[in-house]
């Protein structure tokens, strides 16, 4: 038996690597999309953040005030005069919109809280805003300084405008409280957050993916092409045949993973000078591990589907929505936090997969988890395994009318 | 030698093979006649193995369908229409010797039998060749040694002259008498009345699953003429559509 399994495992390899589709779709694209895309988010969060380092634009409510005198003051600072706050932040044009407080100087100079007085809001949604948040707020607090010192020598609001209009603000004061960049901790929090996302995300799908086509083509291409009846008629058992099958639908599958972890690797080795993500031999190993039996799932599952199908457009149909389906938990847990990770997560389907390749980038790999999603996996492949025999088997399915 | 005993087959919702009998005997082609729907390619995937009979069982070479059936199926070769089977990215050669060992013959054997059957069909000039760039005729003559690479003794071809041209039907034919005269057992099923006259020893007339009637192919040529057997042929049908 297990001698025609691999007759069959032989044939199907060498049929499918002449194709240049499943060539492409299956090893080229996994291997490159992955490091492609993490090198573009890493260009341009690097882009966004020297943008920042540069000059900050801003647009502030009044210009009566000492605070927008500090910004003209401040040779870093750039008010901006915009009439569409909101349009403006969301095109770039500038990074903050100020409201401030007609009391301010009063405040100040009557030794009120005049904290409050400074309302800054920044647009969400865009990269350049949020990578500009820390240098404004150390702004805002180089102001509050300025003006902490100042308030003692002023008795009036116009008196404390002039004073700060005044001051060597980019002389001896930024050397004095000089701008702190924690190497660009902004810059790694946005990458790592992709990073986190992009990653198991890409590796489920290409464990999917790369055997949701073979699948099909091993199973209802062979009834599409007519050559199931032929296979069916010879000399050798249902089992062999559909184990031959799996064997090569999981080679395929474990290909596209494992040229998505060799992607990986080299966009891990080439910017390992500016990443904050590295993998030991043991964390290299333990992804491997994972990747290996998560692609022996989806096989098994995206097999019993080329099945049942009657025709390789019937299967694309029905793999389809796996994929997407797949890509659900990983989207839900990227937030996940490593630390919160707990026994009932890792035994939800896929959410596990998740887990444990998170656990492994954030270098708390536990053998532990590791092996009791192994565990799973092994089971949702016999499951799955058992139903594509049965299936394979089944009269009502194979000559389905 | 085949024999066919009281067959039938139940789907979820029509009846397609009614108590079917009949024999094969060595060195005889049996054709069997029937309209689209009659249970022909039925009758083929259950002596096949592929489908199980809800009734009847059979002997194929003295093996039995539901107790032996892989030994069944070693002794059967089988062509579902004229020249499908193959798979286009492997060669000619690849194609055989993959049947070959899935009928658990060595590859020693096998490379054996395949330089035979080249020589026989002729197909050395491209047995190297994918067949995906095979003229129709070309890949036909591959199905065909496709079917029989390992030398079985009975021989199942379902309407293999299903849209043939003369000279693609011809190869068809060909190895049918060629089967005939090596002793095998052929059925041949076709809805051409023609082709069945002209190539089988025996007729099985089959109707909606029924078989209305076999007869002696040489007999009835002697009896009558071309033109009378049609007639026959014709009335037996329309009489089974009323009896239905
Ligand atoms: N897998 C199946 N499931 C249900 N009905 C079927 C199946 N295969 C064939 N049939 C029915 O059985 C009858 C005989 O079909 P078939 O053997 O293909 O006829 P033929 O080959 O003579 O054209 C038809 O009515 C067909 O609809
Ligand atoms: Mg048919």
């Amino acid at each position: 038996m297990f001698k025609t399994a691999m007759v069959v495992f032989f044939k199907e390899m060498k049929d499918l690597l002449r194709d240049k589709k499943t060539f492409i779709m299956g090893l080229l694209i996994p291997l490159t999309l992955l490091p492609v895309m993490l090198f573009i988010i890493d260009y341009s969060m690097n882009s966004s953040q020297r943008r920042a380092d540069d000059e900050i634009r801003i647009a502030v409510s009044s210009k009566d005030n000492s605070f927008y005198r500090f910004c003209t003051a401040h040779d870093d600072i750039k008010v901006v005069d915009v009439d569409n706050t909101k349009a403006a932040m969301e095109s770039g044009i500038i990074s903050a919109y100020i409201k401030v407080s007609e009391n301010i100087d009063d405040d100040i100079v009557k030794d009120k809280d005049y904290t409050q007085d400074l309302d800054i809001q920044f647009n969400t949604s865009s990269i350049g805003s949020m990578m500009s948040t820390r240098k404004i707020a150390y702004y805002r607090d180089l102001y509050f300084i300025l003006a902490q010192s100042l308030k003692k020598h002023v008795s009036s609001a116009e008196e404390l405008r002039n004073m700060i209009s005044n001051a060597d603000i980019n002389g001896a004061v930024m050397k004095e409280y000089p701008y702190t960049d924690d190497d660009g901790a902004a810059n790694i929090d946005m990458s790592s957050m992709y990073f986190n996302m992009l990653v198991p995300m890409m590796l489920i799908l290409y464990c999917c993916v790369g055997s949701s086509s073979t699948a099909s083509d091993l199973s209802a291409g062979e009834k599409e092409r007519g050559t199931l009846e032929a296979l069916l008629s010879t000399g050798a058992d249902r089992t062999s045949i559909i184990v031959g099958k799996l064997l090569a639908t999981t080679a395929m599958g474990a290909m596209s993973g494992l040229c998505t972890v060799l992607g990986l690797s080299v966009y891990l080795i080439v910017s390992s000078g500016t990443s904050s993500f590295s993998l030991t031999f043991f964390e290299f190993l333990a992804l491997l591990i994972i990747t290996l039996f998560t692609s022996m799932f989806f096989a098994a599952v995206n097999l019993t589907i080329g099945v049942y199908s009657k025709s390789s457009k019937e299967a694309q149909t029905y793999l389809m929505p796996v994929s997407v389906i797949s890509l659900i938990p990983t989207y839900f847990t990227y937030t996940l936090d490593v630390g919160s990770i707990n026994i009932e997560y890792l035994c939800i389907p896929i959410v596990n997969i998740v887990c444990v390749i998170k656990e492994i980038f954030a270098g708390s790999l536990n053998p532990l988890h590791i092996g009791i999603v192994v565990g799973w996996l092994l089971l949702y492949v016999a499951a799955a395994f058992s139903l594509t025999s049965y299936m394979f088997k089944k009269e009502s399915v194979v000559f389905r009318n | 030698m085949i024999k066919i005993n009281g067959i039938s087959k139940v789907f979820k919702k029509c009846e397609a093979l009614k108590n079917v009998t009949f024999d094969v005997n060595d060195g005889e082609i049996v054709g069997l006649l029937g309209e689209n729907g009659a249970g022909k390619s039925t009758l083929m995937r259950i002596i096949s193995t592929m489908l199980t009979p809800t009734s009847g069982d059979a002997q194929i070479s003295g093996h039995d369908l539901l107790s032996e059936p892989e030994e069944v199926r070693k002794s059967i070769g089988i062509l579902f229409g004229s020249e499908v089977g193959l798979y286009e990215r492997l060669t000619a050669r690849e194609n055989l010797a993959y049947f070959a060992s899935l009928n658990g013959m060595s590859s020693k054997d096998a490379s054996k039998r395949i330089s035979e059957l080249a020589d026989i069909f002729d197909f050395n000039d491209y047995i190297d060749r994918r067949v995906g760039t095979f003229s129709r005729g070309m890949k036909q003559k591959i199905a065909i040694a496709r079917a029989i690479v390992h030398d079985p003794s009975a021989i199942l071809l379902d309407e293999p002259d299903a849209g043939l041209d003369f000279k693609a039907s011809k190869i068809i034919f060909d190895f049918i008498e060629m089967s005939k005269a090596n002793n095998k057992s052929i059925i041949f099923s076709s809805h051409s009345i023609e082709n069945i006259k002209n190539y089988s020893d025996r007729m099985v007339v089959i109707h909606k699953g029924q078989i209305i009637k076999v007869f002696d192919v040489h007999e009835y040529r002697e009896k009558y003429s071309d033109r009378e057997i049609n007639d026959i042929l014709f009335n037996l049908v329309s009489e089974g559509e009323e009896n239905v």
